[in-house]
């Protein structure tokens, strides 16, 4: 008696005690669900310029198959004209895309028509957009939660056959299957079978260690009995799907049979065969022991086990499960390394910690829409290795030592659409898919030229002074400092050029010319320009700032030039677009904030300097590489004893910033043109498809003026340059013509221009 | 001699090539860029960036740029090219359909929705002007006027100062600059 009393007091508090495990477990949030991190998703509409190795590369990270005849959703079909898909639909903050199949056709490097199977137009579609990673909380968890009713029934029937056949009958736990199991273990001598029920799976799983005692299997039966009481069959089933651990994968353990799914097939729950989940179903037994990519033998012999199991207890045919056998595995694991984008998602949590805590982040199971583009990154990280190899090629240059790369030259690059300040693309070193220092955001070096369209700038806001054609003199000369020391800055070439133009300064990035013009305009004045551009970073009150001795991060360089990519407007440079909670309604959209800093007329003299400068100055071998017709703008930067290789540019759709250097400060005998000037080109000739736009604005005029005089000159003169002025400020007095000699007589130019007009 | 070449390159009659090289070299005329053609035809070592770049000319630095003295220019710009109206792009028919959606949205009183359609047209057409008046719209119907002022300006900058909407712009502008 007083032994019952004595069970009593222990077991009644022990029995709340699970009681109130179940009810919090159960009440509050089930799961903590990641955050999810999604690309952009990509626009299809007839005039885009994508071509249809880019959509083919697109669909296959998203896992699309190559289907023969019509296919499902997730599947594409190359044909001669173009490429036939069939999307598989997704929920948008702006509402549902749906599946469909989809032609879609080109003409020349357009996408010329997009039709429905059925041969309806269609003006504008979206893929799917790729999952590009997700914020974990602390155990690493991760899951991708589904409904009962978007798993394949078939899926369901197999998973109940093989681990739980009375599931919807028993009580929570099997008096059958315990006993089954009790003699397996009395017969082996040891306790390796539980004989558990799909409750009691769930059970151990949500609240017991992962131990293997009789004090586990204990406490286990109770609460799969108070939890059959509490919750419906089919909410423990759903529960069990979402729960059930599946693979280990680096820290991050995949739980649920949804994103176990997108791990081994690289495809959503819903599109997978019975080949493909008997294999998942299988691997409950023992996650590590049947890995099918570790033990394909063993995993596919017990595939087949669950196959001839689905046969048996007639959820498919004889010959169906025969067939599935007779399949591979089909896995599709992406290289997990592939899909990890450790700078962008940086970018991404540092924004998203400005609105929202971390514990949020990782467990409302919200979704973050954002910018990337991967075609966008791969072709980044390309480029970048690319120029990596013609470096490490080059011949070493004399007295500079052996090699020209330490193998400690690194890099980092930040991609933007540049006229929307989208983050499309970050590298964050030369090996990008491992994380680590962010060299695109965290490195903060000294910019070198890159600071002096923000001299010029400040100069030709004072149109009665300044305009291009304005002389300036590239002479050394020496200013003393407050701390004694004398600063006499030197040319690159270690030559003067005497009287030179401001867009021949820039140009051709003379640093005397540049000196002299930011002491003409006091440092005040230069200062305020940069913060204009959107420089927030302290920056050093000394004239060398003039030569750009200011330490920026490769992100706020691109903010400043995006500034000017955009004709003045200013936008933050944004990752985020949208949030949508796990509900799928908006937490927060991020919409387009723009801020005039500079007017756009003064802008369109920047832009042309700096289209001179790709053209005829320090970036004119970008065009080895680019087009003719592509018209770009842009500058290099590099900084003393060339420790720093900058490069900023844009043209019409993508404006980049690229960095290349050593962490450790060590020189680099490259100079912003033959290092980072490299990898943009080979980045520009990949992405960029719209030349920067020669849109002259209202408050502009044209004028042909004579190179040597600046004067006014005439389209016919020899030496004339047709430059941008703003009004009022172009040349007024009249240049003398060169003889007519020098040029091509009228009947010559006739003839040329016909020439010209066959092409 | 590289533009020359260049220039005969594309000649398509060989007799008309004849013609023009006797005529060239008889007016010993020197091909100094002088701003009369398109940027195209006038490109220094076009010949030779038709295969892929060889190494040796892809070595120029900026040290050579600075130091050389440069014979031949490249027009950054052709005078025919500067435009005082800006082109239709070839993305807008797809951003069009974005922007009547958003029209309907905001005739049902979505105006997130239409908004949401207005960010989506910019991202795929981010230099129709078009679109940034239907958002300044929205902004001043929201009482964001400075963000009105800015989208509406930002539009100015992208259309023909002639037209009607540079017009509508300019009346948004000023509606919005009077909060």
């Amino acid at each position: 008696m007083p032994l019952v009393v004595l069970a009593a007091i222990i077991l009644v508090p022990l029995l709340f005690w699970l009681n109130s495990e179940i009810e919090q477990k159960f009440s509050s949030h089930e799961w903590t669900i990641p955050a999810k991190v999604y690309a952009r998703p990509l626009e299809l509409y007839v005039g885009s310029r994508l071509s249809r190795q880019e959509l083919k590369q697109e669909l296959e990270m998203l896992g699309y198959k190559i289907a023969s005849g019509t296919g499902n959703p997730g599947s594409y079909v190359q044909q001669r004209s173009g490429i036939g898909f069939h999307t598989r639909g997704f929920q948008f903050g702006d509402g549902f895309e749906r599946a469909q199949r989809v032609q879609a056709q080109w003409s020349g490097n357009e996408l010329s028509r997009l039709s429905t199977a059925a041969g309806e137009t269609l003006d504008l579609i979206r893929l799917e957009p790729l999952q590009i990673g997700g914020i974990y909380p602390g155990q690493n968890e991760d899951r991708l939660l589904v409904e009962l009713s978007d798993t394949p029934k078939g899926m369901l029937d197999c998973l109940l056959a093989v681990e739980d056949r009375g599931f919807y009958q028993h009580p929570g736990i099997s008096l059958r299957g315990i006993s089954r199991a009790m003699l397996v273990n009395l017969r082996q001598g040891r306790f390796t079978q539980g004989g558990s029920t799909l409750t009691q799976q769930l059970v151990k799983n949500l609240f017991l260690s992962q131990d293997r005692t009789l004090s586990r299997k204990l406490a286990e039966i109770p609460m799969a009995l108070m939890l059959e009481r509490k919750v419906h069959k089919d909410d423990i089933l759903q529960m069990f799907i979402n729960e059930v651990f599946l693979v280990q994968d680096g820290n991050r353990a995949v739980h649920g049979f949804a994103l176990a799914s997108q791990y081994f097939f690289n495809q959503p729950l819903q599109e997978l065969l019975p080949h493909q989940y008997a294999l998942l179903v299988g691997m409950i037994k023992g996650p590590s022991y049947y890995h099918p990519g570790r033990h394909p033998d063993r995993a596919k012999r017990r595939r087949d086990l669950v196959l001839s199991i689905m046969a048996e207890q007639g959820i498919m045919s004889e010959q169906e499960a025969e067939y599935a056998a007779q399949l591979p595995l089909g896995l599709n694991m992406r290289p997990t390394r592939s899909v990890r984008q450790p700078a962008y998602l940086d970018l991404v949590r540092r924004q998203l910690s400005e609105d929202y805590r971390l514990e949020d982040l990782q467990t409302e199971g919200l979704r973050v829409f954002t910018n990337f583009d991967p075609l966008v990154q791969l072709a980044a990280e390309k480029s970048l290795e690319l120029a990596f190899a013609d470096i490490d090629k080059r011949p070493a240059r004399q007295g500079k030592g052996e090699h020209i790369t330490a193998p400690s030259l690194d890099a980092g690059m930040l991609v933007s659409g540049s006229t929307t300040g989208d983050v499309v693309a970050v590298v964050g070193g030369r090996r990008p898919r491992f994380a680590g220092f962010n060299r695109a955001l965290d490195a903060r070096r000294p910019i070198g030229s890159l600071v002096k369209p923000a001299v010029y700038l400040t100069a030709l806001e004072q149109p009665d002074q300044y305009t291009l054609a304005s002389y300036i003199d590239d002479e050394r000369f020496e200013l003393p400092q407050p701390d004694g020391s004398v600063w006499a800055p030197d040319n690159f070439d270690h030559e003067s050029h005497g009287s030179v133009t401001l867009l021949e300064a820039l140009s051709r990035s003379y640093n005397q010319a540049s000196a002299a013009l930011g002491m003409q305009l006091g440092i005040p004045a230069v200062h305020s320009t940069l913060e204009d551009l959107g420089v927030t970073s302290d920056i050093p009150e000394l004239p060398s700032l003039f030569l750009g001795a200011v330490e920026l991060s490769v992100m706020e360089v691109a903010t400043m030039y995006q500034t000017i990519a955009s004709g003045g407007f200013n936008t933050p440079l944004r990752a985020i677009r949208e949030i949508l909670d796990a509900k799928g309604e908006a937490v927060k959209t991020y919409g387009l904030e723009i801020e005039q800093r500079i007017a756009p007329d003064t802008v369109h003299l920047l832009q042309y300097a700096l289209q001179e400068t790709m053209r005829n100055g320090t970036g004119r071998s970008a065009y080895h590489f680019l087009p003719d017709t592509l018209a770009t703008a842009g500058k290099t930067g590099t900084s003393n004893d060339q420790r720093d290789s900058w490069f900023a540019g844009f043209s019409g759709d993508y404006s980049a910033v690229v960095w290349m250097g050593n962490d450790d400060y060590e020189t680099t005998s490259l100079t912003g043109s033959t290092g980072a000037l490299r990898a943009w080109s080979y980045l520009f000739r990949a992405i960029s498809r719209e030349s920067l736009e020669f849109f002259r604005p209202t408050g502009v005029v044209y004028a042909w003026t004579d190179q040597t005089s600046g004067l006014l000159s005439d389209e016919h003169c020899r030496n004339a340059d047709y430059l941008p002025y703003l009004s009022g400020t172009e040349p007024i007095r009249q240049a003398v013509c060169s003889a007519q000699g020098q040029h091509r007589p009228n009947w010559l130019r006739w003839l040329f221009d016909r020439v010209q007009e066959n092409r | 001699m590289n533009a020359f070449f260049d220039t005969r390159r594309s000649i398509k009659t060989p007799l008309a090539a004849c013609l023009l090289t006797f005529l060239q070299s008889a007016c010993t005329y020197t091909p100094v860029y002088d701003g009369r053609s398109g940027p195209e035809s006038n490109f220094p070592g076009a010949n030779e960036r038709a295969g892929p770049p060889d190494q040796e000319a892809a070595e120029m630095s900026e040290h050579q740029v600075e130091g050389a003295d440069q014979p031949t220019r490249v027009a950054v710009v052709s005078p025919d090219a500067i435009k005082h109206k800006p082109a239709v792009s070839n993305k807008d028919g797809a951003a069009a359909k974005l922007r009547s959606q958003a029209t309907d949205a905001m005739a049902e009183g979505q105006t997130a929705r239409a908004e949401r359609l207005l960010n989506r047209a910019l991202r795929i057409s981010p230099r129709s002007p078009e679109t940034y008046h239907q958002l300044a719209s929205i902004k001043l119907e929201q009482g964001a006027s400075g963000q009105a002022l800015q989208l509406a300006r930002k539009g100015l900058s992208l259309c023909d100062p002639d037209s009607k909407l540079a017009e509508q712009l300019q009346r948004l502008a000023s509606r919005a600059s009077g909060y």
